[in-house]
């Protein structure tokens, strides 16, 4: 864990607000992605399971994305800052296409998946996934 | 910090008001500000809140509360409607807990009242926790468009993290159609943090679904998917061929137009003009996305006049931009001088 630099406290003491120190806990992912036999290029998200607090509380909130291929294990540090919320969610989705997109209009139906880690906060996470789920986002996802 | 407000404030506000109406050449032209928004800082989350307060012009962002709060009550839009000449204007309930946060339909209703001859409202809903809260939200945007006047419906599916095609929230435009109430949709990427920036949720192409379906509702296309990333054009072609192809389209240019999003007045200009070219100014609606600051509505009012006038229009086609094509698509009295 460590926290972030002084500096980026700045705007937050500016604005007058209370302290806004982020504490980081540092994360290794590690894990394969599958659909099928097939290869190619994959994009994994994690997410809180939820952030926010009282009215503005909610359902996911994006930390960090990668790209990755198919069947292939994969090996991904971040850091999560734990004052911002909890849990933590792996969504992942097949481009088979290669266009960056999900689904774009007319093009490919493309699979999707989501896993929400047991047992989180943990340094070291497994994650095997099997997408199946056509042209979802994660918040279509979410048990 | 508070009791730094009031000085503050005396320093960087010019007081004075302005003749209702702009001038346009020789005409004057009434004014309707379609985007506005209004809310409580606190009801925005702590990282919206710091990038908001770094926009404020110095010295207002020492005291960012201080001055959001100055110009986000009824009142304070209303203030700031008189400076730029508005007649009337609109202001936008959101709910976006993950981005810019959340004003409420009460909170717009609420503000409405501090005078109903000139502010409008546009409902929203929560979409965060669509699958057990679908049929209840569906019925609070009901009831929110029976207040008169509630007069059209507002999303962000950037801010609000639901797909532009995705079928299980089109209950939506049934809910506008009921009401034959105007859906205003933010297109394009957004400078907020804790906005979804991927192609499904700020690409005006992934909309021409629901547009397909739902022919009986005006979908008004916001900032014409400029990039307010990479401060470029982005989905402004996209926007004008899907108001070609679908009567149902129409183009507000709120935004993208301002001095720190256009400084050298670019990008305003030639999409106004790109849409003149394409014989589509009765589609456009004026919108200037305030009040963000003290004096940004009537800022944006001059330089969309600016680029109006640069880029062609005659005094009846400003007409309609400013104030006429409202009028229209959202079925009220049109805006006239005193």
């Amino acid at each position: 864990m460590r926290l972030l630099p002084p500096l980026l406290l700045l705007p937050s003491l500016l604005c007058g607000c209370a302290s806004d120190t982020t504490t980081l806990f540092e994360v290794e992912l590690r894990g394969v992605i599958t659909y099928g036999a097939e290869v190619g290029p994959v994009e994994v998200q994690v997410h809180f399971e939820e952030a926010g607090e009282g009215e503005l509380n909610h359902p996911l909130g994006e930390i960090d994305r990668f790209w990755t291929a198919l069947d292939t294990p994969f090996v991904f540090a971040f850091d999560y800052p734990q004052d911002e919320g909890v849990g933590l969610i792996v969504y992942a989705w097949y481009d088979a296409d290669d266009d960056g997109v999900l689904c774009a209009p007319g093009q490919v139906d493309e699979p999707a998946g989501l896993i929400v880690v047991p047992g989180f906060p943990l340094h070291d996470v497994d994650v095997d996934m099997d997408v199946g789920v056509r042209c979802q986002g994660p918040e279509d996802l979410l048990p | 910090m508070r009791s730094l407000t009031p000085l503050l404030l005396l320093l960087a506000l010019p007081a004075c008001t302005v003749d209702p109406g702009v001038e346009y050449g020789s005409a004057t032209l009434p004014l309707v500000d379609m985007h506005l928004h209004t809310g409580e800082w606190e009801d925005i989350p702590s990282a919206t809140r710091r990038f908001l307060a770094e926009r404020f012009p110095f010295p207002l962002g020492l005291d960012a509360e201080a001055t959001a709060a100055s110009v986000l009550t009824g009142e304070g839009v209303l203030a700031e409607l008189d400076k730029a000449g508005a007649a009337e204007g609109v202001l936008f309930a959101v709910y976006a807990p993950r981005s810019v946060g959340i004003t409420t339909n009460e909170t717009v209703i609420e503000h409405i009242d501090a005078d109903p001859g000139r502010l409008w409202g546009l409902a929203s809903l929560r979409v965060d926790r669509w699958r057990t809260d679908r049929d209840a939200e569906l019925a609070a945007l009901d009831a929110a468009l029976d207040h008169p006047r509630m007069i059209g419906v507002k999303l962000a599916h950037a801010h609000q993290h639901f797909r532009m095609d995705d079928v299980d929230y089109f209950g939506i435009y049934d809910v506008a159609q009921a009401h034959n109430a105007p859906v205003y949709l933010h297109t394009g990427p957004s400078p907020f943090p804790g906005t979804s920036q991927d192609a499904p949720y700020t690409d005006p192409a992934f909309l021409e679904a629901a547009i397909t379906r739902y022919p009986g509702v005006s979908f008004i296309l916001g900032h014409l998917g400029f990039d307010f990333i990479h401060g470029d054009e982005g989905a402004l072609e996209t926007c004008i061929r899907l108001a070609k192809e679908h009567d149902n389209v129409f183009l507000e240019p709120s935004a993208f137009g301002s001095s720190s999003g256009d400084p050298d007045q670019v990008h305003l200009p030639h999409a106004l003009a790109r849409i003149r070219e394409e014989g589509l100014v009765d589609r456009v609606i004026y919108g200037s996305d305030g009040p963000q600051s003290p004096g940004f509505v009537n800022t944006y009012a001059e330089r969309t006049i600016h680029a109006m006038t640069e880029a062609g229009y005659s005094a009846d086609e400003a007409r309609a931009v400013l104030s006429g094509n409202f009028a229209r698509v959202f079925d009220v009295a049109p805006a006239v001088l005193p």
